[in-house]
């Protein structure tokens, strides 16, 4: 088992815009390794998020390899990307990104679920509620289960979203500016939320955000400039 | 199986389902309306043209038809096994007088009863009860008791009326003897009047309503003028003309030669009952008498030559054959071309060419085509019509279960990037559209089934109270809006809508699916 968790080589990604293409990410080169907490800085329009989006699997860049947990995620079938997506991977995004029509404890629940097939359902639902029913305790959502996400603050929706991330363990967990829309004090929590499993659980954290003093917090900085990484 | 599990919650919270429910069960109550009335009506022409003609028809070409009983018993006799009874009819025109007030030219039918009554389903619809019960042309029986007693009324009546007449004749005669210097020229003119009166009156109750047991019977049309008054609600008719009472009906004799010198004939009928075969166009038109009075009425009964005394054989205008067996039209084809070679065969054997002509055989379905040519073209539009009406509403049903799943593009977002597989979300949203799909045709369905069997009643309610009648019985065929609906109707449009549904929902979802996760949850 290497060392390295997240390996991405000489990523390239660029947007057309109208007719000029808008050329985001040159040539990124990133390693991650296990267990380790990285902070991604850099200007607002830079690219940072652009950069998660690949190394989450929700995106596929122009050009580069990427490597999770020492496997090739480029040339895989759209649904093993999807089985890496549900198991490896957790994501955290700055709009939340929750199902509307879902409470809190579906929201959690479902993404434990998405893999289950009909015959062990009943048993992996069951299994699936007292786990998300753990985490959302734990993240003090305890008597919010019922809520649906309209009904909650900024900061509980987030935390409701990083149980969802976490409900399936996953190896890495990505946060895309998960403070980016909520006060300090908030903001605080949901970092010590996230710093709480990476040091508990060993989980690898790549956190992007452009807030230097929360990026402080990370075992290391690495900033984006003019689509490069330094 | 999280599938199913995230299909229920978006059924369970969304108003857009609530939408998309309502918009479905709405096309496909309007599609199934239609569809149903339409074919509705195009079932009651068939039926009424079988009704009236039964199933095959041998029509007279150019001349009546002769010899037309002895061709019925050679059917018989000879194709046992595929008739099963025929009777001859003759159509004629005349004038109908129906008290001092109403004439109308009618369509006048020569018909044998109660033999029609295995052929056609002219008897059923006759009126009052006891003449349906014993179709003929007579009062029935039992109202005919009633009616030779009323007969005493009318009597004490005339007499009343006649010692009216010599009352005032003898003041006449007082008045008359006086000096015309000192007759009472008011006093003179007013007698006479009054006996004048007196005396029409008497000739008209002698003329219509004196019950005459020996005049022959009339059945005329429900919706002839002046006979009935149709309360339009209830369907119901107030009729006019009693059993018994007298009409005149005027013909012109052309049944073997018209000439210059032809001259109207009149002859009076007792009125024994009506008949209704829901055609309007028939029903207001027609007026049927005994087959052998109406021919010898109009010259076409049997006729012996006075210097050979050979007799010249009574004709008809059509036989109508009811056919054993199935009535589906490949047989009634083939017992219509054995017809034909019958005819051929007996005509050839008879060899009085000239009296002979080949007539026509048709199918009842092939009469009816000349017969309601213009409903059949009809329905060539009304297909049109249904053709546009049912695009739009699969273009409807398309576009709602479109829009559905398009606004939920984001949510296939999130889930792909929570590690749903493509076919995965895909088949949620099937599942949803299919889910949503099949409550509204379901509501649409049985919607469209209640409101089809109620169509009378409710059109009726809204004539009454918004008076807005959109179904004139007098501009259509038929004096009811069919309300029948067929299971493989309903059937037929649901799958139908459930596939544009399908393909509506289908398309943004699989579109959706086949995204990168960032692509699909940046759709606001
Ligand atoms: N789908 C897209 N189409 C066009 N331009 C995009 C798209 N996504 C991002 N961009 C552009 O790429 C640049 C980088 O965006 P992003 O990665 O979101 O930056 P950051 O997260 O660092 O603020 C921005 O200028 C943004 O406008
Ligand atoms: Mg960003």
């Amino acid at each position: 088992m290497s060392d390295v968790m997240i390996d991405v080589a000489n990523v390239h990604k660029s947007y057309r815009m109208g007719r000029t293409d808008l050329h985001v990410l040159r040539g990124v080169r990133l390693t991650v390794r296990r267990g380790e907490f990285l902070a991604v800085a850099g200007a607002s329009g830079s690219g940072k998020s652009t950069l998660l989006h690949v190394i989450g699997l929700l995106d596929r860049p122009d050009k580069g390899t990427l490597h999770i947990n020492g496997e090739s995620a480029d040339d895989l079938s759209a649904s093993a990307r999807a089985r890496m997506r549900r198991y490896d991977i957790g994501f955290v995004f700055q709009f939340y990104h929750l199902l509307g029509e879902l409470n809190v404890l579906d929201n959690v629940q479902i993404a434990q679920m998405t893999g289950t097939g009909v015959f062990r359902w009943p048993g992996r639902a069951r299994q699936a509620r007292r786990d998300a029913l753990k985490l959302l305790e734990m993240l003090g959502l305890g008597d919010r289960l019922k809520h649906r996400p309209k009904d909650l603050s900024g900061g509980e929706r987030q935390r409701v979203a990083i149980a969802r991330a976490l409900i399936n363990r996953p190896k890495v967990l990505l946060a895309d500016e998960p403070t980016g829309n909520l006060d300090s004090a908030t903001g605080g929590e949901i970092l010590s939320v996230l710093k709480h499993f990476n040091t508990k659980d060993g989980q690898t954290l790549v956190l992007v955000t452009h807030d230097q003093r929360l990026a402080e917090n990370a075992d290391r900085i690495v900033r984006l400039t003019d689509g490069k990484l330094a | 199986m999280y599938k199913l599990f995230l299909c229920l919650r978006y059924l369970r919270r969304r108003y857009i389902a609530m939408v998309a429910i309502i918009g479905m069960a709405l096309c496909v109550f309007m599609v199934l309306v239609v569809v149903s009335v339409m074919n509705g009506f195009l079932g009651l022409v068939e039926n009424a043209a079988k009704g009236m003609m039964g199933d095959v028809v041998v029509d007279a070409a150019a001349e009546p038809i002769a010899y037309y009983d002895e061709f019925i018993g050679l059917m018989k006799a000879k194709l046992p096994d595929d008739i099963l009874a025929a009777t001859p009819v003759i159509y004629s025109y005349g004038l109908l007088r129906i008290g001092p007030e109403y004439t109308q030219t009618v369509r006048v039918i020569g018909v044998r009863l109660p033999e029609a009554a295995a052929v056609s389903t002219f008897t059923e619809g006759l009126y009052p009860p006891q003449l349906k019960a014993s179709p003929a042309f007579a009062v029935p029986a039992s109202m005919r008791k009633e009616l030779l007693a009323r007969l005493g009324t009318y009597r004490t009546r005339i007499d009343q009326l006649q010692s009216i007449i010599n009352d005032r004749s003898e003041q006449l005669a007082a008045e008359q003897e006086k000096d015309p210097a000192r007759q009472d020229k008011w006093l003179i003119g007013t007698l006479e009047r009054n006996i004048a009166n007196a005396n029409s009156q008497i000739s008209s109750i002698r003329r219509l309503y004196g019950y005459d047991e020996e005049l022959p019977g009339i059945i005329l049309g429900v919706d002839i003028p002046g006979t009935t008054v149709r309360d339009e609600v209830s369907g119901s008719y107030t009729r006019y003309v009693e059993v018994g009472q007298k009409v005149q009906l005027m013909v012109i004799p052309t049944g073997r030669t018209v000439t210059a010198l032809t001259e109207p004939v009149k002859k009076r009928f007792t009125f024994v009952g009506d008949s209704r075969m829901g055609i309007y166009q028939i029903d207001s038109g027609s007026a049927y008498v005994d087959f052998d009075t109406l021919a010898e009425l109009i010259d076409l009964g049997p006729r012996p030559d006075a210097d050979t005394g050979q007799v010249d054989p009574g004709r008809c205008s059509q036989i109508q054959i009811k056919v054993k067996g199935t009535d589906n039209e490949t047989h009634l084809r083939a017992v219509a071309e054995k017809v034909r070679l019958l005819w051929e065969q007996f005509s050839a054997d008879r060899g009085e060419a000239d009296l002979l002509a080949r007539p026509t055989v048709q199918t009842w379905r092939e009469k009816q085509s000349q017969y309601i040519g213009p409903i059949e073209k009809q329905r060539d539009l009304v297909t049109i019509m249904f053709a546009i009406i049912s695009l739009v509403a699969v273009v409807l049903v398309f576009a709602i279960f479109y829009m559905m799943v398009v606004q939920k593009t984001k949510d296939i977002g999130i889930l792909k990037s929570i590690g749903a597989s493509s076919g995965g979300v895909a088949v949620i949203y099937l599942m949803y559209g299919s889910a949503v799909g099949l409550v509204g045709s379901v509501i649409g369905a049985v919607g469209s089934y209640w409101f089809v069997r109620r169509i009378n009643p409710i059109h009726d309610w809204i004539a009454t109270t918004f008076s807005w009648r959109v179904f004139d019985r007098r501009a259509y065929l038929f004096d009811q809006i069919p309300n029948t609906i067929q299971l493989e109707v309903i059937a037929g449009v649901v799958v139908g809508a459930m596939l544009a549904g399908l393909l509506g929902a289908m398309l943004p979802a699989v579109r959706a699916a086949r995204m990168q996760p960032v692509e699909a949850l940046r759709y606001e």
